[in-house]
């Protein structure tokens, strides 16, 4: 119960932070903080399909693109409403992965990720292609960010409240999704088909869907990006930024959503802060950097901040059990396994049983905080 | 809704403009520059920062830039990391004039980055200048984009030159061509089409095209040698195709004369491993910089000074790579105009960039001048053109 209230002063006073931080920043600083809460998102969407439902994807920057692209022809070439643009940039990329997924998810293991390293590779030459409606590999120049004028806000802070909104909502949606049926039935999926199918959740329309919900929240991360920095080009779709997406996301925790926001922070950040140390070894310290950030915390680190939590507050329940045994590592997904697949046998986790007694409810580390609340209920 | 209100009218510092000198004081020059440091593009564009950066400390080491109100400045140089992502290039931008107060942002590497790039000049009212890129949009509408100017020659002026090639060939011959399927390999087309305008050299009948992603060109050669052309463009951008292509007209015993673009013209990465140095007659491709390995300018005095300065300030750029020569070149471009600023604001910056003219930028070619007045056209607007033989590069002479 304590911890609930703990959580929900956290997250008033960091709502409370986002909202006051623009106002007393530089344009600069507003931009990166947009950027984050873009990558975040489409981190998040990458989760639903790789951490959620275990099928890794290397599609993610061509539906960045494709959102992207969306954005800035259909508002700044068309002229449609913004509201619009964006449906267009979550249904488009929706549509497109859908129909990608219909094929893709009768490939069983690295099949799915095979195929989808083919979509920024056609996406990078459709684009160039077709110059007369994307400009080429010179891009696109679109601001389509408008500050309407009851606000008094400068250009760089709407846009921040803009796009952290935006990104809120998304978040809270998957959140949301993640935490009900829906994710249940995807753990299901990625941890034995065969098992979900018995229950009754057909393992290939599930990981369609998980794949047309990634691509949806992909194109809409590209429409985001487009509302921040005004431009798209080819060079959005390339494999290279589907990579980065993939390792922020294992670094900031496959399978959570507080781990989607991390990645985004790290994906903005880490380049930075690498390159303040060294501008010419920036390569070298950002590798450094995710090696060992995957060494301390090898579950990423929104799992290691909620191992961290439990401890402190057992710590503080009763007298210190310690921290968790180094076997323990991967008993963040315990909570689903539990809730979503007795039948299974669990194959990795030694530690299991011996920590079962002290876990409240499945109030154990889950690597989203959220998850909790919801199967205590059940 | 009041703290909204509040600080509309608290935050209006800082914002650029004209009136006042941001990034310089009596003693420095504060500029920036955004490259890829890492990512796939980091040597080029390490070796473009080192370039410039040993120009510069090299101008420091001698006191300075004296400038017209009769102060010498030393340059202090800010470099970011973009990874070759547009996004993170504009906000280097951004970070470069609002966070450290850069008078300009020079010499920035890519085509889409310094697109992204553009429309962020024009709204802050900072220079972008002697962008590093072949695109034809960084210098053709200054009237639209005021705060921005290319540096080296464009594509389609690299597609003119090589039109000479075909033209000195003094009969009436057929060009095959093969081109990037995008706007690059358009505007190197456009400039041939211009060069070969009224001279008896036509286009085949067909013209191929490539993806940047593809495994080979040997379907689109084998059409073009069909055609029996006499002469092949093979605008190959993508080092491993021009080998592929070169081989494969090895292969069909196909020997038209060969022009080849910058990117793709190098002795030891192109010519030798597809074998084409020994088998076609003639080959020729254009430049504008002196290539510091070409053993003809051992003994330049720009060569020596240019190799020696890059061993002392930049020793971990590879000063090899063209982008060392032209940072370094663009380096000295920039230090020309910050010399005849006739006041200290970033317009007068861009006044001065605009009327520059300068016939001794060191690592030129003899004959390449840098003239960005002609409103239009990228500052170093003239490629030369070179034959390759015995083993090297050579400026043609023309016939």
């Amino acid at each position: 119960m304590r911890r609930t209230w703990y959580r929900a002063g956290a997250l008033a006073a960091g709502i409370i932070v986002l909202a006051v931080l623009p106002l007393n920043s530089t344009p600069y600083t507003n931009y990166q903080v947009a950027l984050v809460a873009t990558y975040a998102v489409a981190i998040l969407g990458l989760n639903l399909v790789s951490g959620y439902a275990g099928q890794i994807s290397l599609g993610q920057s061509a539906f960045f693109g494709l959102g992207g692209y969306c954005a800035a022809i259909a508002t700044a070439r068309a002229g449609w409403p913004l509201p619009a643009s964006f449906l267009l940039a979550c249904a488009l990329p929706a549509a497109v992965g859908l129909l990608i997924a219909i094929p893709a998810v009768r490939l069983r293991g690295h099949g799915l990720a095979i195929f989808t390293l083919a979509l920024p590779l056609i996406g990078v030459a459709l684009a160039k292609r077709f110059l007369d409606l994307t400009g080429g590999s010179e891009g696109l120049s679109a601001r389509i960010a408008r500050v309407p004028g009851w606000t008094g806000l400068d250009i760089d802070q709407w846009t921040y409240y803009v796009v952290l909104a935006i990104a809120g909502a998304l978040f809270l949606l998957a959140r949301n999704m993640v935490t009900g049926r829906l994710g249940r039935a995807l753990s299901t999926v990625r941890e034995n088909e065969v098992v979900a199918a018995s229950m009754g959740i057909s393992p290939r329309r599930y990981k369609a869907l998980a794949f047309a919900m990634a691509a949806a929240y992909g194109g809409a991360a590209g429409w985001l990006y487009v509302y921040t920095i005004g431009f798209v080009s080819p060079v959005e779709m390339e494999l290279l930024l589907s990579i980065n997406l993939l390792a922020m996301m294992i670094v900031g925790g496959m399978g959570s959503v507080l781990g989607s926001l991390l990645g985004g922070v790290l994906y903005v950040y880490v380049p930075i802060v690498a390159g303040t140390v060294d501008p010419v070894r920036t390569t070298l310290l950002y590798g450094a950097i995710l090696v060992l950030v995957l060494f301390l915390a090898p579950g990423g680190i929104a799992r290691a901040l909620h191992r961290t939590g439990d401890w402190l507050s057992d710590l503080r329940a009763r007298k210190g059990p310690g921290p968790p045994a180094p076997g323990d590592r991967d008993l963040g997904d315990d909570w689903r396994r539990r809730a979503s697949a007795p039948e299974e046998t669990r194959k990795v986790h030694g530690a299991t049983t011996q920590r079962l007694p002290r876990a409240r409810g499945g109030d154990r580390d889950d690597g989203n905080g959220s998850h909790r609340l919801r199967t205590r209920r059940e | 809704m009041m703290g909204m209100a509040l600080t509309a009218c608290g935050r209006d510092e800082s914002s650029g403009g004209t009136q006042s000198t941001p990034g310089i004081s009596d003693s420095t020059v504060k500029i920036g520059i955004s490259v890829p440091l890492s990512g796939p593009v980091s040597d080029a564009g390490t070796a473009q920062l080192g370039g410039a950066k040993a120009y510069y400390e090299a101008i420091n080491a001698a006191g300075g830039v004296r400038m017209r109100d009769g102060k010498t400045r030393k340059i202090e140089l800010t470099s970011y990391d973009d990874g070759y992502e547009p996004g993170r290039s504009a906000q280097n931008f951004r970070r470069l004039v609002q966070q450290d107060g850069a008078l300009a942002v020079v010499g920035g590497l890519g085509t889409a980055q310094n697109a992204a790039v553009l429309p962020v000049a024009k709204e802050l009212g900072v220079p972008q200048v002697f962008v590093a890129s072949g695109a034809s949009l960084f210098s053709a509408k200054p009237a639209d984009n005021p705060w921005t100017i290319g540096w080296q020659p464009t594509y389609e002026a690299e597609g003119e030159a090589l039109a000479q090639a075909a033209i000195a060939l003094n009969r009436p011959v057929t060009v095959a061509v093969l081109r990037q399927n995008d706007d690059l390999g358009k505007a190197f087309l456009n400039g041939f089409n211009k060069g070969i305008e009224g001279s008896q050299v036509k286009l085949a009948g067909t013209i191929q095209t490539y993806e940047a992603a593809d495994t080979t060109v040997d379907s689109q050669i084998t059409n073009l040698a069909a055609t029996k052309a006499e002469v092949l463009l093979s605008a190959v951008a993508v080092v491993r195709l021009q080998i592929s292509a070169l081989t494969k007209a090895r292969e069909l015993n196909w020997k038209p004369v060969v022009l080849l673009p910058g990117f793709t013209q190098g002795f030891s990465t192109v010519l030798k491993p597809s074998g084409a140095d020994a088998y076609f007659d003639q080959i020729y491709s254009t430049g504008f910089v002196k290539i510091p390995s070409d053993p003809q300018w051992s003994s330049d005095q720009a060569v020596t000074e240019f190799t020696g300065r890059m061993k002392q300030y930049s020793p971990q750029a590879n000063a090899n790579l063209p982008n060392a020569v032209w940072g370094y070149a663009t380096a000295a471009t920039f230090v020309r105009a910050l010399e005849t600023m006739d006041g200290l604001t970033r317009q007068n910056l861009m006044d001065a960039i605009r009327k520059l003219k300068a016939d001794d930028i060191p690592m030129l070619l003899p004959g390449v001048t840098v003239d960005a007045s002609a409103a239009g056209k990228s500052p170093v607007n003239v490629t030369k053109l070179f034959k390759f033989a015995d083993g090297k590069y050579s400026l043609a002479q023309p016939s």
